[in-house]
């Protein structure tokens, strides 16, 4: 499929509809693609090795 | 096994024009998509919603494209997952273009390495946004690779033939730095696409590891560094001020109790003391510090010292160290040697010589893991 001509780029009208569509397709998915620990609205658990991430590693040290 | 609870949730931001128009420039100045290529967009769920604001620009141009979703840092199935995209795209693309998205990490570099190691350096690119989100878009892509490259070299050139510089910024940053060339290598970020190397985004930043360094920096702009922050970052109207001494930290003061509380934590960290990085930000799309911690404020136009980890071999900077803690101040001066016209950071010329292609086209985040100094890109 060629890459069409978008001469002004503006914010296509339609957009928040087909957003809308495709998040919810996405968070649909995910929950197909791995097993999430959602707590809580918006929060999820992340399970990893106190070792393995610096960055929580990281964020431990600096939490104590 | 220990469990930590993340805020690792999208943020609800409404897509407007403006963001729009930041991830056209993504697409025709720093992905460059042609015809034949195939999309793939990896994306951690904190940046669901603009990863779907890209793909639907991607499909808006005619291309089709596919989502994968991989967890932040762990996700021992995204190996596979990405292997199978990857593979059903080979057959049929030209050029497969793969953007991840993360906001506060930078996950899975070897997985990605070990899969397109066997393709030719021109069959994919490889586009990595951290802090990923309306700001990233709006702000942080407006500037053109083409025009970071010209303000990166000229920074380079003066930078490379200098031995000492002076900063000063009208906030009272007043640094005195030996630069050692020969010893310590630069970075350059302006996402221009090197084959075989990984873009990262947001970009606009030269930075290099100083032999010695005395002064005082006074960050009057933001703080950036590589732990989770939630505070608000903007330095304005509390500016931290640092006294250097031999490249060392040796006091820092700011009126603002709960970042003196996060600095008095991160500097009781080994050799988080150490001035580890010497950056100058060049992206004139960043006009103000934004609240998160975010690497778009330290590629503010202006000077910024990282303390603790470096972006050197540990032989050459001889530590080490995994915190990361960028001290960013805007605008400035530097002279070069006993040059008497200084280099304003604010209107950096651009540079008509070609950027050198010897310099080190990342940044700190850099894909190769031995000059990754934020340790984001560790697997």
């Amino acid at each position: 499929m060629g890459q069409k001509e978008l001469k002004d780029k503006e914010l296509p009208e339609d957009i928040r509809e087909k957003l809308k569509a495709l998040i919810a397709e996405l968070e649909a998915r995910e929950g197909n693609e791995i097993i999430i620990d959602r707590t809580g609205p918006g929060s999820i658990d992340i399970r990893i090795s106190d070792v393995e991430a610096l960055w929580y590693v990281a964020y431990k040290t600096i939490s104590q | 096994m220990e469990t930590y609870t993340s805020e690792m949730t999208e943020k609800v931001e409404e897509l407007d024009n403006l963001t729009w128009q930041g991830i056209q420039s993504l697409l025709d100045h720093y992905a460059i998509v042609e015809d034949g290529d195939h999309i793939i967009i990896a994306y951690t769920p904190d940046c669901r919603n603009a990863a779907a604001w890209v793909a639907l620009a991607c499909e808006e141009r005619g291309f089709q494209t596919r989502m994968l979703f991989m967890m932040p840092l762990r996700d021992k199935g995204f190996h596979d997952r990405l292997q199978t995209e990857i593979n059903l795209s080979k057959k049929i693309a030209k050029r497969i273009m793969l953007f991840m998205f993360e906001n506060e990490t930078m996950s899975h570099n070897v997985v990605v390495k070990k899969i397109f190691a066997s393709f030719d350096s021109n069959a994919y690119k490889v586009i990595r946004g951290i802090n990923t989100g309306k700001n990233l878009f709006k702000y942080g892509l407006s500037e053109h690779p083409d025009d970071l490259s010209a303000l990166n070299a000229t920074i380079l050139e003066r930078c490379k033939t200098a031995t000492q510089l002076r900063i000063k910024t009208e906030n009272g940053t007043d640094l005195k730095v030996q630069l050692n060339n020969s010893k310590f290598k630069y970075m350059s970020n302006r996402g221009v696409g090197r084959p075989g190397k990984f873009i990262v985004i947001p970009s606009g930043e030269v930075a290099t590891f100083p032999e010695t360094i005395n002064g005082t920096l006074v960050a009057d702009f933001a703080i950036n560094v590589n732990m989770i922050l939630r505070e608000d970052v903007r330095l304005e109207y509390n500016p931290v001020t640092v006294e250097i001494k031999n490249g060392k930290m040796v006091s820092y003061s700011c009126q603002d109790e709960k970042i003196c509380a996060f600095l008095d934590k991160c500097f009781s960290i080994e050799n988080t003391d150490f001035v580890g990085e010497l950056g100058f930000g060049t992206n004139r799309g960043v006009l103000f510090a934004v609240r998160e911690n975010s690497h778009l404020n330290e590629r503010v136009p202006g000077v910024h010292l990282g303390f603790g980890q470096h972006n050197q071999t540990p032989e050459a900077a001889g530590y080490d160290c995994d915190i990361h803690i960028d001290l960013c101040a805007i605008g400035g001066k530097i002279w070069f040697d006993d040059q008497t016209e200084p280099l304003d950071l604010s209107q950096v010329p651009y540079s008509t010589i070609p950027h050198s292609e010897l310099v080190n086209c990342q940044d700190v985040f850099s894909d190769d893991a031995e000059d990754d100094c934020c340790g984001l890109l560790r697997d």
